[in-house]
């Protein structure tokens, strides 16, 4: 365990999250249970329809688990309020999406300060993009980054806000090689220099090695849990 | 089929995007709605008002005849081809009510075949003195069934009026087609406005001839009366009638001329008449002359007996008065003795007052005397009993005395018959002494005797002797010797006796004196007794006298009571004397006063007599002389006659008609042109409707279009054709347009007229008739225009994306890049705004079709509501401004042009001396038509008596710069309207058609503010420069500081009694018919903020939907991002309200020009309306504006509500 991590810093008791079709009944998430520390860079991995993003959504406050516990740095937000789901995403969670979902509007900077606007202790935009390596794209609209560029716009984004804890969705789904590389490194050097916690959901389990922690989930429930003592560099992992 | 399940696919197109289709359908249905429903809207109106003047006979044409009309003038118009019906009627104007409330009413017979009454209560007359009044008048002035009107005809004195009664009982109430509005027509009475109208059975009116005659054209009632067939028609009937109207004019003329040379014919025989009469009359005269003559003599003869009788009269007269005089004086006398009596009676009564006092007092006195009396009594008769006893002791005293005195008379008695004895002694001494004496003288005597006897013896014997020598001497010696020798014897005898008594005698002497010496000693012995006698007598006396004082005083004592009673009887006598005294004083004066009434009768009798005299001597003159005018004057009257005939004959014109249409109703006119102002407005409202459906087609179409980039590629691929793939948007459109459309015709046509009739229904009350057919030429064109919008909005939106391959179809769309709009090279504003501004901004820029629509639609709806405030805004500013600021005079008296300048100085004086009156100006006014090249208008000219104090009257200024100016004499000013219509601007140069038909060309020197009617302004020199005459001033133009139009009024009915006004306009009266217009106007607008209100909802909704639809992905990412649920409306809802400010912005241009499109096309040639849109209207539509705004955004609040996170993670289509 390195310097600063923190046993249970997010834990799932026995969450599962049932939809309901009509009939049928469908269980999306089935009695997970994990917990991470603080500071962990954790990859959560499995196959399309594993119920991965539902757990994602339900860490991230933007969606309520049928039953369990979802206990984030102490408190229970299974038990939040929708009102208090939101500010728990306002000022403790960073989004991360697969498509950068960038408002087109508003350039890099403008996009990084629309999260800033609403958030307590927001960090500065500006040296965010640039830590982000976007320090002479701020002015640019999104349709003028390419897609790295406004995965780290997106970043950035949810970094400014200096959460508690940075849910990134399929982060390089969208992007090439190289460049999905880029943002993992970015990911995780963030997570290192900031002692962030970051979990990436991603079906790529070619990622793990470079995690602290690997959850794997399989039919909505973790099939697997492990720490990697030593993480894999992002650099050296190939896929 | 083919391609079902393409058609499938389209099915279930339209119930997933329900929403979507539904706006197509709605903005469709409201924009048809509203352009088929206003394009309606004129021909229903005059479908309906044509329905109802041809269900009730409204009369196509009416002749008026100035001479009157005749059955035979009824019969010929009947038998001409373009007249159906032809029916003589009555009419008249009355005068109603006393002289502070005078109205004129208006008194029609009911025709058989034309306007039928509808009655609203009662029932239609039936006989003479039963009337049937109009709803509105009814309401007016209170009169219900059964009420008593009574009227008065306005004629001269030497004419007849044509009623047969003027109290008419009320017998219904209803209305008639002729007065479809609230004017009831001009008079040349009283106020001249008519009041009321009273419908009346033809045998009220007491006339010849018809005062009119209704006709309906063949075939007219086929026709719209509102179209242009109808008065094409009319025109031709009108000329038909008159090309008949000289014929029968002619003929009327011939047949008053027939009459009138009877008359001249009747005029000339009693000319012959009169002149053979004058010659009789002369003869006559001449005898009567001469009888007259005679009876003048007789006259002057009675004359003078007149005179003289007057002569006599006033002498009588003069003595009479006189009389008078001295009766006068006699009466001034008498009036001075009445004075003098009044007075003397005033002292009298002020003495009988003090009398009465006196007496009241002496009453009361004689009550204290009666008490005294009383006392007195009471004292007497204690005295009366003192005076009893006193009595009874006088009494006894009385007998005591009585007693005394008998003794005494006793003792008298005694002593005298002491004294008796004494005195019988004494007398018989004094006997026997007397005795004694005669015997003593017997002696002597007989001694005498003896010795004279022996004397005689001798002589005898002597005697004897010496006549016995005598024969006779010695017989009577011889006889006497016996007696001689016994007269011897005898004296021998008394010889001896006497011897013996001599002796005797001296014995008897000797005893006599002894007895006297006894009785002297008796009488001594005697007189001892008297003394004692009288002492006891003066004793007696003593005491009888003493009584005599006691019997004296008792008797005083007695006097004294009956003198004290008969002292108050006296008293009490003189009172009822005092005051018999007093009323025979009044009786005095009163007779006096009649005396004197009695004398000045009798003056006046003899004045009267005298007057009598002079009459009679007048009537004697009077009647000569009025027999010898009677006979100038019947001669005169002959020839009078005879020049009066001749005049009248001189008088007589040919009749002329006037025929009228029903073009010359206002109400019937107005309501046409509302019915056509109606149909401009249809024409510039929906456009605006269709716009902005245009673009929601637009807009909705293409973002379905967008969202379908996959499924259209995907089909591409699949190898179907363009047109396929594009039916399915084509046919969306369609249907949704065509259902809108169906919608929008249905109800469209049917509510939009509905209001809009209804609206005008409050000034057309009566016209109760609604024809709301479907018009399926509208409808088809609405419907036509929509299908275009929509169908070339979504080819349009369709075009790009099927030329496109399908491998870049199935792709996602290239992001739309963010663009830096311009506001952002401003870098100081731009800084310093949110970055939802800035994306908000930005948003607005970028999605054009959205920014357009939505701009459009709210100014759209802004710029209604504007309109619809406006409207109301122009129509009452024409009041405010045209009669508070602009014409400052309340009235307009029509001067009387017969009325001689002392009438009119009266009126002036009337005017003046008012006390509301507080201005007052004669002014030349004169409808005069004005040109300029083909533009021609009836203007007023006013030339004021002065331009001095002109402003109080007329406010010359610049409409749009308030600049006010003066009257000068280099040119004319005109109303702003007029110039415009003219043509003019100042400087230029335009005629005025005197009435001598002189062409007057006038230059323009300013165009002046003025709303309500037309009008030119000239000062009177510059008239008496171009019409080389003075003005004719034949108004009066006066203000009151009155606000009240009834008390205005009042002060006109006033003013109309001088003889020099002949009738009054009131300012105010234009300005109630503004009112009502009003009135009208407020469903108008409500029915514009209602469509406002459709309109923002639609377009706002549509808008709100497509947004949040297009930008789902970015709204969740916000959500996820931690925005609140306000925050994130309030990101959207801030393109909402920019747009909505923005939109309202366009609005207040659009609404600018649309309520100028709409007011010049609502306004008639007579009137400009306000053009200015108040502040407060453009808050009020702002206000709403906003209001339906936001009311959108509160029920997007909650689809936003809905928008589930997960679509963020959600892939880009």
């Amino acid at each position: 365990m390195s310097l600063g991590e923190k046993e249970g810093f997010v834990k799932l008791e026995n969450v599962s999250k049932v939809y309901r079709m009509g009939e049928v009944e469908i269980r999306a998430v089935d009695g997970i249970e994990f917990s991470i520390n603080k500071g962990e860079f954790v990859v959560v991995v499995g196959p399309s329809g594993a119920g991965k993003t539902t757990v994602l959504n339900i860490l991230g406050g933007m969606d309520t688990a049928t039953s369990g516990r979802v206990l984030v740095d102490g408190e229970d937000i299974a038990k939040y309020s929708q009102r208090k789901l939101t500010g728990y995403r306002r000022n403790d969670i960073g989004f991360v999406f697969q498509f950068y979902n960038l408002v087109p509007n508003l350039t890099a900077l403008e996009n990084v300060e629309l999260a800033l606007q609403i958030c307590r202790q927001p960090l500065k935009a500006k040296d965010v993009l640039e830590d982000v390596g976007l320090g002479n794209r701020l002015g640019n609209f999104p349709a003028q980054l390419s897609g790295g560029e406004q995965q780290r716009v997106s970043i950035a984004r949810a970094l400014a806000k200096n959460p508690k804890l940075l849910l990134c969705d399929e982060p390089t789904g969208a992007l090439d090689y190289q460049t999905g590389k880029a943002i993992l490194k970015l990911l995780q050097d963030t997570c290192r220099q900031r002692n962030m916690t970051v979990i990436v959901i991603t079906h790529n389990s070619a990622l793990a090695p470079m995690a602290d922690r690997v959850i794997r989930i399989k039919n909505g429930k973790v099939a697997e849990m492990y720490r990697n003592e030593n993480p894999e560099s992002v650099e050296n992992i190939e896929w | 089929m083919k391609k079902r399940a393409l058609r499938k696919d389209f099915f279930m197109e339209i119930r997933k995007s329900f929403n979507r289709f539904a706006s197509i359908f709605f903005i469709v249905a409201l924009g048809v709605a509203f352009f088929a429903g206003l394009q309606a809207a004129a021909p229903d109106m005059r479908s309906s008002g044509d329905t109802y003047f041809d269900t009730e006979n409204m009369m196509d044409l009416k002749v008026i005849g100035t001479l009157g009309l005749t059955d035979a003038d009824v019969e010929a118009l009947e038998a001409l081809d373009g007249i159906e019906t032809a029916e003589g009627a009555w009419m008249t104007d009355v005068l109603y009510g006393d002289e502070s409330n005078q109205k004129v009413l208006h008194i029609e017979s009911i025709a058989e075949n034309f306007q039928n009454l509808r009655l609203s209560e009662g029932v239609l007359p039936e006989a003479v003195g039963e009337c049937m009044i109009d709803d509105e008048m009814a309401s007016k002035m209170g009169v219900s069934v059964g009420d008593v009107l009574v009227v008065e005809e306005s004629v001269d004195d030497d004419e007849d009026g044509v009623l047969a009664t003027h109290a008419f009982t009320v017998t219904g109430i209803g209305n008639s087609p002729y007065y479809v509005s609230l004017s009831r027509g001009n008079t040349t009475l009283g106020s001249g406005e008519v009041s009321g109208v009273l419908y009346v059975i033809p045998d009220t009116f007491d006339m010849d001839v018809y005062t009119q005659i209704w006709l309906s054209a063949a075939g007219a009632e086929e026709l719209n009366a509102f179209e242009d067939a109808y008065p094409e028609l009319i025109d031709q009937v009108e000329a038909q009638a008159e090309g008949i109207e000289e014929v029968r004019c002619q003929a009327r003329y011939d047949e008053i001329m027939e009459e009138a040379d009877e008359k001249i014919a009747e005029g000339r025989e009693k000319l012959e008449d009169a002149k053979q009469e004058l010659e009789d009359g002369k003869q006559e005269a001449d005898e009567k002359l001469a009888e007259a003559k005679e009876k003048i003599e007789d006259a002057e003869t009675k004359l003078a007996d007149g005179k003289q009788e007057v002569e006599d009269g006033k002498q009588e007269l003069e003595d009479a008065k006189m009389e008078l005089e001295d009766s006068k004086q006699e009466v001034e006398d008498g009036k001075q003795e009445i004075e003098d009596g009044w007075k003397e009676l005033e002292e009298k009564k002020q003495e009988l007052e003090d009398a009465k006092a006196e007496l009241a007092e002496g009453r009361q006195q004689l009550d204290a005397a009666r008490q005294q009396a009383a006392d007195g009594r009471s004292e007497l008769s204690t005295r009366q009993a003192e005076l009893d006893s006193a009595a009874a002791q006088v009494s006894s005293g009385w007998s005591q005395l009585t007693d005394a005195k008998n003794t005494l008379y006793a003792q008298e008695e005694a002593y005298m018959a002491s004294v008796a004895q004494l005195d019988e002694a004494e007398a018989a001494l004094d006997a026997a002494q007397a005795e004694l004496n005669q015997k003593a003288s017997e002696l002597e005597s007989s001694k005498l005797q003896l010795d004279a006897a022996w004397a005689e013896y001798a002589a005898q014997k002597a005697a004897l002797e010496a006549a016995a020598g005598t024969e006779e001497g010695q017989i009577a010696l011889q006889m006497a010797q016996p007696q001689l020798e016994a007269a011897r014897v005898s004296l021998e005898s008394s010889q001896a006796e006497l011897e013996s008594g001599q002796a005797q005698i001296n014995n008897s002497q000797l005893s006599i004196d002894e007895q006297r010496a006894s009785v002297a000693a008796g009488r001594e012995e005697l007189v001892s007794a008297r003394a004692s006698l009288d002492a006891a007598w003066a004793e007696v006396n003593s005491q009888e006298s003493a009584l005599n004082d006691a019997q004296a005083q008792v008797d005083s004592g007695a006097a004294q009571i009956a003198a004290g009673s008969s002292e108050l009887s006296s008293g009490e006598a003189e009172i009822a004397s005092n005051e018999a005294q007093l009323a025979s004083a009044e009786q005095q004066i009163a007779d006096a006063e009649q005396q004197i009434a009695d004398a000045e009768k009798e003056i006046e009798e003899n004045e009267e007599k005298l007057a009598e005299g002079k009459q009679e001597y007048e009537d004697a003159k009077a009647e000569a002389d009025e027999k010898i005018a009677d006979g100038e004057q019947k001669i005169a009257d002959a020839e009078q006659e005879l020049a009066d005939a001749e005049a009248e004959l001189a008088d007589i014109e040919v009749p002329e008609w006037s025929i009228s249409t029903r073009e010359d109703l206002t109400d019937y006119t107005g309501y046409g042109d509302n019915a056509d102002r109606m149909k401009s407005i249809a024409q510039v409202f929906p456009a605006l409707f269709f716009l902005v459906a245009a673009l929601i087609s637009l807009t909705t179409m293409t973002r379905m279009v967008e969202e379908q980039r996959t499924q259209i590629g995907t089909l591409k691929a699949l190898g179907y054709g363009k047109v396929s793939i594009a039916m399915k948007y084509l046919c969306y459109a369609l249907l949704a347009t065509l259902g809108g459309s169906v919608l929008g015709v249905l109800l469209g046509q049917k509510f939009l007229p509905f209001v809009i009739i209804t609206a005008y229904g409050i000034l057309y009350p009566h016209m109760y008739v609604m024809e709301l057919p479907y018009q399926m030429g509208s409808a088809g064109l609405a419907t036509g225009i929509a299908v275009c919008c929509t169908l070339v909005a979504t080819i349009a939106s369709c075009w790009k994306v099927l030329l496109d391959t399908p491998a870049s179809l199935m792709r996602p769309p290239t992001p739309k890049e963010g663009k830096r709009v311009l506001l952002e090279h401003i870098g100081f504003v731009w800084r310093h705004l949110s970055f939802s501004w800035k994306s908000t901004i930005r948003n607005l820029f970028r999605y054009k079709k959205r920014f357009f629509m939505t701009i459009f639609g709210i100014g759209g709806c802004m710029a209604l509501l504007l309109v619809g405030f406006g409207l109301r805004d122009s129509i009452m500013d024409v009041a405010i401004l045209q009669y508070q600021e602009i014409q400052l005079y309340d009235a307009t008296i029509i001067e009387d042009e017969d009325a001689t300048a002392e009438e009119k100085a009266e009126l002036t004086k009337a005017l003046e001396e008012h006390s509301e009156v507080t201005a007052q100006m004669s002014v030349f006014m004169k409808k005069m038509t004005m040109k300029n090249g083909k533009n021609t208008r009836d203007v007023y000219l006013m030339v004021p008596e002065t331009t001095e104090n002109l402003s109080d009257f007329v406010t010359f200024r610049h409409r749009e710069t308030k600049e006010t100016f003066t009257l000068e004499n280099q040119g004319v000013i005109l109303g702003e309207k007029t110039a415009k219509l003219l043509d003019v601007s100042v400087g230029d140069t335009f005629v005025i058609m005197a009435d001598s038909g002189k062409e007057i060309m006038v230059t323009v020197g300013d165009i002046c503010e003025n709303y309500m009617l037309h009008y030119a302004y000239m000062s009177p020199e510059l008239y008496a420069e171009a019409f080389g005459e003075e003005p004719e001033f034949n108004n009066r133009i006066f203000c009151t500081d009155l606000e009240d139009e009834a008390e205005i009024e009042k002060v006109g009915t006033d003013l109309l009694k001088q003889d020099a006004a002949l009738s009054i306009s009131y300012t105010a009266t234009v300005k109630e018919r503004l009112d009502d217009m009003l009135g009208t106007l407020d469903s108008v607008i409500i029915v514009l903020i209602v469509s406002a209100g459709m309109l923002a909802f639609v377009v706002l909704y549509n808008l709100n939907n497509i947004n949040i639809n297009e930008r789902k992905r970015e709204l969740a990412t916000i959500k996820v991002l931690g925005f609140y649920d306000g925050e994130v409306s309030a990101y959207v809802y801030r393109e909402n309200v920019l747009l909505t400010f923005i939109g309202a912005a366009l609005g207040i241009f659009l609404g600018f020009l649309l309520h100028r499109y709409v007011i010049l096309t609502v306004e008639v040639d007579e009137c400009m309306f306000g053009r200015n849109i108040k502040m407060m209207s453009n808050v009020y539509a702002m206000i709403l504006t906003c209001g339906f705004s936001l009311i959108v955004n509160f029920f997007m609040h909650f689809k936003l509500k809905k928008i589930d996170m997960v679509e963020s993670l959600k892939s880009v289509e």
